[in-house]
């Protein structure tokens, strides 16, 4: 780059960190140097790595091996359908299904089957602040020992508050 | 030529559908099955990820000159139509792809639009009239919906609609040709066959397996009771659904004492029932605001850990974690406190630039760890105070006023108003975008001459887009 002339090159890693991102780009755009800047995002397209890895998963899962998978997902029930994240996004497994509160009429957003894991819809709510309905789900398949050791441990206290909270909940229940 | 020799089928589908791998199982199963079977696409780009339109033509081999088959399907001339979504299913009947001679399998799930989607309200278009047609001008429309068939499988939807087009019987082939075609394809043999016979069965009308039902929906406790009785004495029929819906929602919100503030004032809004209805709707909506408490208490509960791991097809055995995306914001944190304390820090301006810099970021929160989870948790136990918070006082004042509003008008204009609560939705920037439509809607019904109609109306057009200008033209006209 520099050989090119380029005065002002940036590399960045994590391109699907939106606001790490977006702030590259502001530093380029308000750089004092001259002349044209690079900023190479490095990341590789999420579609093609979940093409490729794929297989390679699949056959790692079936041979008993650890294998971490992400998605993202919406929570339905914080979700008030105002679409914005859609309107911000766009991405096709990003989408709408009828909302399963009763008494909500617009539909709430829903990350589809199809997700590859690219997690930008999150970001992307993120970086605007949107809404703290986004979650990315990391599902271990074959945990090893620690994960096991660490799941039990925080299975036992979670567990135990939540069917404490749950207790409560029922008492003013309806 | 004769055209009971000739077999044409047209299969639409969008990107990602598995359209493409299904084109080639129907082209190996002709070929394997004594016949010179040929496919094409044509890629379309339509507003989601490009709907594609695969060809497949196949003729009876051994006659003494090759066939000439064609490339692209021509209206008024396809045996079978296969189309992976709804609105596929339409596009096939405008282009005259089908016709009364015309075998149609189509899903009835739809892949939304991007209109559909980003509209800030409910923007999806019906779905009744594509079936209504689909019945009408094809010889004989297969629907189901395919893509909860495939989830039901665990499959992909490619498979349900080979499974469907077999189940059909409208090629003249067995079962088990087709299942040797998904073999001899190599991809996920597996799930193949079984999204395969899930839509094979579909196709023949063999019944799905009954749904559980839902929970009965009658009280549990004392209090319930008491409430539910309460409302049916109150209450004119039409409102009981939703006033129990609100009811149950408030009591999980806050406690009985809230849901009973809550019956007070629908009770006090008079005696029309269409009024009521709605007014049962969106005040339960309205007294249920999503503070920090509210958001704290949905993620840490045991049912919403239960729905993620069923979202996410966890098997047992798995480990999940879960991360949320949340940014409160130096607002969300003063409205958590108690009011007075909250009001002090907002109003001083040196307090909250020196506190700012503590909320500008947005945190990755990871619910199943402990620390966080006990965080959460701690919050969601906030409930308890949640009365003196700042938030409270400032929506119960709003709440007020809105019913004083409500009251003071004739039924007509009422309902209208009563069902501008649904601008108001969303959490920071939207939630005051929103609240800020409904202020300047009701501002222009109090400065007068305002009908029932004229509040649908700008109402519509503060959900027409973001900035607000279809709402500012509305309200200068």
């Amino acid at each position: 780059m520099r050989g090119v002339g380029i005065a002002w090159a940036k590399t960045r890693t994590r391109t699907y960190d939106v606001a790490g991102m977006r702030d590259a780009i502001r530093d380029a755009l308000t750089a004092p140097e001259k002349g044209p800047k690079v900023l190479v995002a490095q990341s590789e397209c999420q579609l093609n790595r979940q093409r490729r890895l794929k297989p390679q998963l699949a056959k790692a899962m079936k041979a008993g091996e650890r294998v971490v998978r992400e998605r993202f997902g919406v929570d339905p029930d914080t979700c008030t359908g105002d679409h914005s994240c859609i309107r911000l996004s766009g991405c096709p497994s990003l989408t709408i299904r009828a909302n399963p509160d009763p008494l909500r009429e617009d539909p709430v957003a829903h990350v589809e089957n199809s997700c590859v894991g690219c997690g930008v819809c999150g970001e992307v709510s993120h970086a605007a602040v949107l809404c703290p309905s986004f979650y990315k789900a990391r599902i271990i398949a074959n945990p090893n020992g620690r994960d096991r050791v660490r799941q039990r441990l925080r299975g036992w206290v979670i567990g135990a508050l939540q069917k404490r909270s749950a207790r409560k909940l029922a008492a003013r229940a309806f | 030529m004769s055209k009971r020799e000739r077999i044409t089928i047209a299969v639409l589908g969008l990107g990602g559908q598995g359209g493409g791998v299904l084109a080639d199982w129907i082209v190996q199963l002709g070929a394997a099955n004594g016949y010179v079977a040929q496919g094409t696409s044509v890629p379309g780009v339509a507003q989601r990820t490009g709907a594609t339109v695969y060809y497949i033509e196949m003729f009876p081999a051994g006659s003494t000159a090759p066939p000439v088959l064609a490339l692209m399907p021509v209206p008024g001339d396809v045996d079978v139509v296969v189309a992976s979504e709804l609105m596929e299913a339409g596009r096939a009947i405008l282009r005259g792809f089908v016709s009364k001679d015309t075998l149609l399998i189509g899903s009835t799930h739809r892949v939304y639009a991007i209109d559909e989607k980003s509209a800030m309200g409910d923007g999806r278009a019906s779905g009744e009239r594509i079936i209504a047609a689909a019945h009408e001008r094809s010889r004989r429309f297969i629907g189901f919906d395919m893509d909860a068939t495939a989830d039901r499988a665990g499959s992909v939807i490619s498979s349900i609609m080979f499974g469907a087009l077999a189940g059909s019987g409208a090629l003249p082939f067995s079962r088990g040709a087709f299942e040797d075609a998904i073999r001899g394809g190599g991809k996920a043999i597996e799930p193949n066959l079984r999204g395969f016979a899930a839509g094979f069965d579909a196709a023949e009308g063999k019944e799905e397996p009954a749904r559980i039902a839902p929970a009965a929906n009658g009280p549990t406790t004392d209090a319930g009771r008491a409430l539910h009785a309460r409302i049916a004495a109150t209450l004119p029929p039409q409102a009981h659904a939703f006033a129990v819906e609100g009811v149950k929602r408030l009591m999980d919100y806050q406690d009985a004492a809230y849901a009973a503030l809550y019956l007070d004032r629908l009770e006090s809004l008079g005696g029309n029932p269409g009024v009521l209805t709605e007014a049962a709707r969106h005040l339960a909506l309205w007294m249920s605001y999503e503070d920090t408490i509210r958001v704290a208490a949905l993620k840490v509960r045991a049912s919403r850990f239960a729905r993620v791991r069923d979202e996410v097809k966890a098997a047992d055995g798995q480990i999940v974690q879960l991360t949320e995306y949340m940014h409160p914001r130096l607002e969300e944190i003063c409205e958590t406190l108690p009011a007075s304390l909250g009001r002090r820090i907002l109003a001083s301006a040196a307090l909250s630039r020196r506190l700012k810099p503590f909320f500008t970021k947005g945190r990755h929160v990871e619910t199943t760890s402990l620390r966080w989870f006990l965080m959460l948790s701690l919050l969601a136990g906030w409930r308890r105070w949640r009365r003196g918070t700042l938030r409270y006082q400032v929506e119960q004042a709003r709440i007020v006023d809105w019913l004083a509003l409500v009251r003071s008008a004739d039924a007509a204009t009422a309902l209208e108003l009563v069902k501008c609560q649904r601008l108001i939705k969303g959490y920071g920037d939207t939630f005051e975008r929103g609240l800020g439509n409904y202020a300047r809607i009701v501002d222009r019904y109090r400065a007068g001459d305002v009908t029932a109609t004229d509040i649908a109306r700008l109402r519509d057009a503060a959900l027409a887009d973001e900035d607000g200008k279809a709402l500012t033209l509305a309200l200068a006209s």
